[in-house]
């Protein structure tokens, strides 16, 4: 797997949605391409901040309008 | 799906509304959520999630369990998100724009301006294209699989994939690469007065 393969699969590659076989040869990749590493990190980061994104209570019982 | 809740909604469906009820207020919160975090809008969250809930109480007889109550749902209020998007701009006005200061280094600015939770939803609602965003805030605040994100929206999944993926790099761009760099390392916005691309 090079790079530019491995750099379009990052977000599924994050997100576990890639086959066995092709998740493993990633992992192989990305633990020897210092570049591919930082770029998955770099993706990692922005998730981890936007799940900082706090969920907030509901203003009001919706439920009792359709009553 | 769970077998209280396809209980709950056959229930409903004969005519008990507290089912239906029931089965909201299992909901409500995600949906507001949802909602508020694609429009970053108060007022339209509470709207569009009204909205949703009473189309899905006209509607639930057309649900045929093919897919959970949870991504059906969905897929009515971002519907009509998509719709509320089409209006036009004015009769919408964005609250994000009357709350920051003219000036750029008052008091209230700065304090706005450390607030991470104020910062998302700013790069959310006017730095990601509503595609991007739309999916980004399924998968990544909500971890709805792929395959539910595809049933939602109504894209094909690779282009799920690919708009996740995109979407993912603008946003990361914003905090990382780009302008928000100083403030995803040290809590300082440096998105000085851009309100949209």
């Amino acid at each position: 797997m090079n790079c530019q393969e491995t750099r379009a699969l990052l977000s599924e590659y994050h997100d576990h949605e890639l086959s066995r076989e092709i998740f493993a040869a990633m992992k192989r990749h990305l633990a020897g391409c210092a570049a591919c590493s930082e770029e998955y990190q770099k993706l990692k980061k922005g998730v981890d901040i936007l799940r900082k994104l706090k969920s907030l209570n509901v203003p009001r019982d919706y439920s009792k309008r359709l009553s | 799906m769970k077998s209280d809740e396809k209980s709950l909604i056959e229930a409903a469906r004969n005519g008990h509304p507290e089912a239906f009820n029931e089965i909201f207020r299992l909901y409500q919160k995600y949906l507001y959520n949802l909602m508020y975090q694609m429009s970053a809008d108060a007022a339209k969250a509470d709207d569009i999630t009204q909205e949703a809930m009473i189309q899905a109480f006209r509607c639930l007889r057309d649900f045929r369990f093919e897919s959970s109550f949870k991504t059906w749902l969905s897929r009515i209020a971002i519907n009509l998100f998509r719709k509320e998007c089409h209006k036009p701009k004015h009769d919408s006005l964005c609250l994000e724009r009357i709350r920051i200061p003219e000036n750029g280094t008052s008091p209230e600015r700065i304090v706005e301006k450390s607030e991470l939770q104020w910062c998302i939803r700013h790069n959310l609602q006017h730095h990601l294209p509503t595609k991007f965003r739309i999916v980004l805030i399924l998968r990544d605040l909500h971890n709805l699989s792929y395959k539910e994100i595809s049933d939602i929206v109504g894209y094909d999944i690779s282009l799920v994939k690919t708009n996740i993926h995109r979407a993912r790099r603008v946003f990361r761009r914003l905090f990382i690469d780009g302008k928000c760099k100083a403030f995803a390392h040290d809590y300082l916005c440096i998105c000085e007065g851009i309100l949209e691309l």
